[in-house]
């Protein structure tokens, strides 16, 4: 957790192991996580709600925007514009030591509901 | 000799029968111009055969050799750029003349009756063509491919009641992947290719049935032409042309380079290949619960129209000026492609900062805006560090050297040296700033003031942004010893533990350390370097990599410029280039001197970027020094000179078809 600022969204880049059928690999992910205390954070998919492209943080509008079809969300993920069907999709996380664990989870895009795949 | 011989085969094989039948046909109204381009799309379909084949002794389906395996063809095999660029030119005007050859069907009115099955079956070809358009893009295992197939896949996704089991069927999974590559490939040059062939067999066969439909005017129609050898000679003249088209396009106009899949890469907007940017634009009209309606709705419905045209216009009229609506129909879907198209290729994502505060212009790059990507990792096997007095020392040493390593002295000055862009430092520790203002501050300095032209740091680890906040936080006028109750970032926290997350590498004591990196091998974009190089690198290198930009404490005085750059770098061979340069850019460099204001960053090492964008840094900064990254190494044929050949060729095929017309006439 340290130092990251408060309700500023900050990317956190980690690897993990994958298994793409019978192929095991090193892949390497994002994460965007906005602090709110020490103890409670919200971590979002990097993964677009719409279709799958990555969103990035534009801190001088305050907004996050897709630039696949301009879909933008708040920092709290609500889409507030463009043709996202469902706010940005939260990873479920853990906080121990002060370390962030994230689990990785992908998510159906394109459909109003929020659908593990 | 050769009579026994061909009466020999002809007795057990019906050649001649078969030759009589292809080119013994009857044309009303004589052979036209305008009848070519069925003959034209064929050779263009034998030519995509052929050049495919040929890739394929040369291509790998896998994630991790495709794209080096579609390099190694275009640059290093002897014609593999005529091979390769043939195959992808042909592709593109293969769309644009089977639409060409719709277009005049429909104006001729050759699918009303008995000809409707030879228009059904071309609709069918028509949808092989666009199944070939969106599978071939992500063999290549590129930026455009594996996203124009993310977006793809994923609407795929959205079609109701099976969209996820379509989705899943196409990817092979969840995501994308290996399996998805090898289901694309195998339908690229399998079953696509197959149906294909069946489809233009039954087309011809359907054609040959009632032959060409000829002039509308019933009294133009009494002439009876051949297409042996008038047709036949027409449809050599304008394939030649195409040809020596698509050869020159390959020689001046390459097909492009965006550099491998980078999965992580937000650096490029996505976009589907041309021939489908009309539904691309044309799904941006419809939102929400409609969405479905732009991606499924309307293609069905379109091209359920096309392909039962026949059925429901049922006019016997084939002149288009009695038929009205029918022109009037298609010319509107003809327009509404066009526009639609030139529209998605002129769209551009919404300007970042649109809608920001003053000082930042329309369309700046995001990573001026906050877009922190510390390398700290939500990973179990890293371990905490609760800071002590010491460390919190050992973090104003470490502070200080990230200061000269980020370029901070570039723009900002302590104690007198130092750039003038930025508020001076020196007394930075007694301003009465925190060190969470501070931390904002570095990760994101529009947050305090919009106008800010201070970069934010994106490769800043959450320990390096506390060891720079704690070093900032220590300098005094006179001094940088930490005042009495001034807590240092590591301080302030000290009672909870931070994360540290992948360790943050050490830049190298001096000089350059260590191995080029896979980057070295792979090449990159240089669209994408350009910009990555704006985010990472101009701030030190200067714009285009020409500025002398101050480095106080260095022996030269003043960071390298990298345009042009340094000649014991350079080199005529991009492999050698690239290389030298890749050491610099993973394993970061100290300049010669004493107390170098400014060093390089481990970009690499650090996971900054990507290997696939320190390719495509590199790409650019050759490109910078007149090197092109994806110069070919062995042409077979210097391409210019081949275009000449094929001129000549073709052109005395074309002569040869000319006069044998005249003197028919």
């Amino acid at each position: 957790m340290g130092l990251l600022p408060k309700e500023q969204p900050v990317g956190l880049r980690f690897q993990f192991q994958s298994t793409d059928a019978f192929i095991r690999q090193t892949e390497t992910h994002e994460a965007w996580v906005v602090k709110h205390s020490d103890s409670d954070l919200t971590v979002f998919s990097p993964i677009c709600t719409h279709l799958g492209c990555h969103y990035d943080w534009v801190a001088s509008a305050n907004e996050f925007i897709c630039p696949c079809h301009n879909s933008v969300f708040s920092i709290t993920g609500k889409v507030i514009a463009g043709p996202a069907p469902r706010p940005l999709d939260t990873l479920p996380y853990r906080i121990e030591n002060g370390i962030l664990y994230v689990k990785w989870e992908r998510f159906q895009a394109g459909i109003p509901e929020k659908i593990v795949v | 000799m050769w009579a026994p011989v061909k009466t020999w085969i002809e007795d057990r094989l019906p050649i001649s029968a078969v030759m009589r039948w292809s080119l013994e046909e009857d044309i009303p109204g004589g052979s036209s111009f305008a009848y070519v381009f069925g003959s034209t799309n064929l050779i263009l379909f034998l030519l995509l055969a052929v050049t495919g084949v040929l890739q394929l002794f040369y291509y790998v389906p896998t994630t991790d050799h495709a794209y080096e395996s579609v390099m190694y063809l275009r640059l290093q095999v002897p014609f593999g750029w005529l091979i390769h660029g043939l195959h992808y030119w042909c592709a593109q005007a293969f769309v644009v003349l089977v639409g060409v050859h719709m277009a005049q069907v429909f104006i001729w009115g050759a699918y009303k009756d008995p000809r409707q099955v030879t228009w059904m079956m071309g609709v069918i070809l028509l949808l092989l063509v666009a199944a070939f358009a969106f599978t071939g893009p992500l063999l290549a295992w590129d930026q455009l491919g594996y996203w124009a197939a993310e977006v793809g896949t994923s609407i795929v996704g959205v079609v109701p009641w099976l969209g996820n089991f379509l989705q899943r069927f196409a990817r092979g999974g969840e995501t994308m992947g290996q399996q998805t590559l090898s289901r694309f490939f195998i339908f690229h040059v399998a079953i696509l290719p197959a149906l294909l062939f069946a489809f233009i067999v039954i087309h011809l066969a359907a054609f040959r049935q009632f032959g060409s439909v000829g002039p509308w005017d019933a009294e133009k129609r009494q002439q009876i032409g051949k297409f042996w050898p008038d047709q036949a000679y027409k449809d050599v003249i304008v394939t030649s042309f195409v040809i020596v088209a698509l050869i020159g396009l390959c020689v001046f106009r390459r097909a492009p380079i965006t550099g491998v899949a980078d999965p992580l890469g937000r650096s490029i907007t996505p976009k589907p290949a041309w021939n489908f940017l009309f539904l691309y634009q044309a799904l941006k009209s419809f939102r929400g619960p409609w969405e479905v309606v732009g991606t499924v709705v309307v293609p069905v419905v379109l091209i359920l129209l096309l392909f039962f045209l026949p059925l429901y216009d049922r006019n016997p009229e084939r002149n288009p000026r009695h038929r009205l609506i029918a022109m009037a129909g298609g010319m509107a879907l003809v327009v509404l492609i066009l526009v639609l198209t030139v529209l998605g290729q002129l769209s551009q994502p919404p300007a970042r900062g649109a809608s920001a505060g003053p000082g930042l212009a329309q369309g700046t790059p995001s990573r001026q805006a906050a877009r922190a990507e510390p390398n700290a990792a939500a990973e179990p096997n890293k371990s905490a560090v609760a800071p002590t007095a010491k460390v919190a020392s050992a973090r104003v040493q470490k502070g200080r050297e990230l200061y000269q390593s980020q370029g901070c002295a570039a723009c900002h000055k302590i104690n007198g040296q130092g750039g003038t862009a930025g508020p001076d430092l020196s007394d930075e520790g007694n301003k009465g700033r925190s060190a969470d203002w501070l931390v904002t501050q570095i990760r994101n300095p529009k947050a305090h003031n919009a106008g800010s032209t201070m970069p934010a740091y994106p490769s800043l680890s959450q320990e390096q942004v506390e060891n720079l906040v704690a070093y900032l936080l220590s300098l005094r006028a006179g001094g940088e010893k930490p005042a009495a109750g001034a807590q240092t970032a590591g301080e302030q926290k000290e009672t909870q533990p931070v994360t540290k997350g992948v360790e943050s590498q050490q830049l190298p004591a001096s000089g350059r350390q260590g191995p080029p990196e896979e980057a070295a091998t792979l090449i990159g974009g240089v669209k994408l370097g350009h910009v990555l190089f704006a985010d990472y690198c101009s701030s030190c290198h200067g714009p285009e990599g020409t500025d002398k930009v101050p480095n106080p404490g260095s022996e030269k005085g003043t960071v390298p410029g990298l345009h042009p750059i340094d000649p014991n770098l350079a080199s005529d061979d991009p492999s050698v280039f690239a290389a030298r340069i890749d050491r610099i850019i993973q394993h970061g460099s100290i300049p010669k001197g004493p107390h170098p204001a400014i060093y390089m960053p481990a970009y690499g090492d650090g996971m900054t970027l990507t290997q696939p964008q320190i390719a495509a840094l590199e790409a650019y900064i050759l490109d910078l020094n007149g090197v092109d990254r994806a110069k070919i190494i062995d042409p077979g044929m210097s391409p210019g000179r081949f275009f000449l050949w094929a001129m000549v060729a073709l052109g005395a095929i074309c002569a040869m078809a000319v006069i044998q017309l005249l003197l028919r006439k």
